[in-house]
């Protein structure tokens, strides 16, 4: 059993050497990406790209994930409501953890707002941010925070989003020809969805689960 | 001078990850560790400013977190160790 | 030939290396922490082929994320709880300390697997069974007998006593002879009536615990045999 294991890192070991392949030759696509960027009308290419060229890949990707979400809600909906939970209460390990989701989130945000200047994007930024509430949540009482987030409506925030982001990337395939503006705008909403999407997943198995 | 302080900084990794492996309790390797790796790294950040300073914000964010971070994390490891075998653990 | 690209080379050699680290751990804790380490060796590949988005992305997600997932996700599951009933000579505390056949099997087996626990005492073996089914506790020990513990409950099988009933009681052997030294009971108001096991009884959530008991108990017989003949000293009146 333990061979298996050895040859498959083998394999991957011989795969991974073949990727320097790709260093040799820079010069091929240099002209279509220089094409694109000018397009788009912003410097960073990748964003550029994922959220308007190739919008239908991020209109779909953010479909499945409220879906994965929905799916996780309604299934641990149905489990009974558990015991106690399992939290972290030694106050520097709280110190640090708190100070890291406050890190975390500042993270996310500039990745977020900066998203089309330098790499980062939406996906890493929510990503950041929803680790963030997650271990914010895990060093304090989990109730009162999901208090305080339904005070600023974050489900109805968040079921609005997935129309609206749908809405913005259709914006592009309008017949004008104006550098597309939405591109921040889809960045910031991205990383709002991606973070309240992680907080309620990891609420709802805290909730249900003790703890995750 | 500037590659005099990124020299000096992998120096210090070095010494201090050499340091660990012949010592035996862990509170002496959390001491090395801590400093060590804190100090070195940031020589090397130093050093990297002065070849580029136009990349002066992501440095100086990343110095910034090292500075924090390095001594905040061996002060809580340190913690965690002492506690140990308290509440859970052989009775 | 071409230039070879030693750093590239080198770079991409750590993927396998920390990926064979992570694989030949012993210990949980400590693959997920090799993990780690893999998910920041494959973000520095990332960056040397030029991809500064997935570099970030995958810094954030395999190495922050993922462990402090699993990190939470062990240490929530890796204390096992034995809840226990008092019992003399099989599980009992002498000054804050635990004593007897069933409570040093536990401690060997917890120190072989390296697995940390938790005791919790309960009052009587009804309270025990019903934590166990509630899913408070995830062993329980304690004199139980095979016949007492419920159908819907698996059973790892310690050794065999014998149940002798008196006045209308049953009792098993460990108590009955905690009885007689305790001079409450005279040894001739005692019949044998019938073979039956002591066993540590394991919910059937926690299927993987009830293997790992079930074999070190298979595989250490003598020591077993051992144990019970020092602390109880032969198992016939």
């Amino acid at each position: 059993m333990k061979y298996i294991k050895l040859v498959v890192v083998i394999v991957m070991m011989c795969m991974t050497i073949l990727l320097l392949e790709t260093n040799s030759e820079d010069k091929r696509g240099s002209d279509h990406l220089q094409k694109i960027v000018m397009e788009n009308g912003v410097p960073n290419g990748v964003t550029g790209i994922y959220l308007n060229n190739r919008g239908y890949d991020t209109m779909f990707e953010v479909l499945i994930f409220s879906l994965a979400i929905m799916a996780a809600v309604h299934y641990l909906s149905q489990i009974k409501e558990t015991r106690e939970f399992v939290g972290i209460s030694d106050e520097s390990t709280t110190t640090v953890a708190r100070f890291a989701a406050l890190m975390a989130g500042v993270v996310g945000i500039s990745l977020a707002t900066f998203g089309h200047l330098s790499p980062g994007g939406g996906f890493a930024a929510g990503v950041a941010g929803g680790t963030a509430l997650v271990m914010y949540a895990i060093t304090s009482d989990i109730h009162l925070i999901q208090a305080k987030l339904r005070d600023f409506r974050v489900e109805i925030l968040e079921k609005f989003l997935v129309p609206s982001i749908i809405v913005l990337i259709f914006t592009n395939f309008l017949p004008f020809k104006y550098p597309p503006v939405s591109i921040p705008i889809l960045n910031i909403l991205i990383f709002l969805k991606v973070s309240v999407g992680m907080w309620m997943v990891a609420y709802i198995f805290m909730r249900h689960r003790g703890i995750l | 001078m500037s590659t005099m302080l990124i020299v000096a900084g992998t120096a210090l990794w070095v010494l201090g990850t050499w340091r660990l492996i012949r010592v035996k309790s862990f509170m002496v390797k959390l001491h090395f560790l801590g400093i060590s790796d804190t100090l070195g790294s940031i020589l090397i950040m130093l050093g990297c400013l002065l070849k580029s300073p136009s990349a002066f914000m992501y440095i100086g964010v990343g110095m910034g977190a090292l500075v924090v971070w390095g001594t905040f994390l061996p002060h809580v490891m340190a913690k965690g160790y002492m506690g140990r075998g308290q509440k859970s653990g052989k009775d | 030939m071409e230039k070879i690209d030693v750093v590239g080379i080198a770079i991409v050699l750590l993927l396998p290396i920390t990926a064979i680290m992570t694989i030949v751990q012993r210990r949980l804790l400590h693959a997920v922490i090799s993990r780690a380490v893999f998910g920041i060796s494959a973000s520095l590949v990332y960056m040397y082929l030029k991809a500064p988005d997935v570099a970030i992305t995958e810094a954030l997600m395999g190495a922050i994320l993922v462990t402090l997932l699993y990190v939470i996700a062990i240490k929530s599951s890796g204390i096992v709880r034995v809840g226990f009933v008092p019992v003399y000579m099989l599980m009992e505390k002498v000054k804050d300390e635990m004593q007897g056949v069933e409570a040093e099997i536990l401690k060997r087996f917890f120190t072989h697997h390296h697995l940390k626990y938790r005791l919790v005492e309960f009052e009587n073996q009804r309270e025990l069974i019903q934590a166990l089914k509630d899913g408070f506790i995830d062993v329980a020990c304690g004199g139980i007998l095979a016949s007492e513990a419920g159908k819907n409950l698996r059973i790892t099988y310690l050794e065999t006593k014998r149940l002798e009933v008196e006045d209308g009681r049953m009792l098993d052997l460990v108590r009955a002879r905690y009885e007689v030294i305790m001079g409450k009971l005279h040894p001739s108001l005692l019949k044998i009536v019938e073979n039956d096991f002591y066993v540590f009884v394991v919910s059937k959530e926690n299927e993987y615990l009830h293997e790992l008991l079930t074999n070190f108990i298979q595989e250490k017989q003598e020591e077993v045999r051992n144990i019970v003949k020092e602390h109880i000293g032969g198992m016939d009146k």
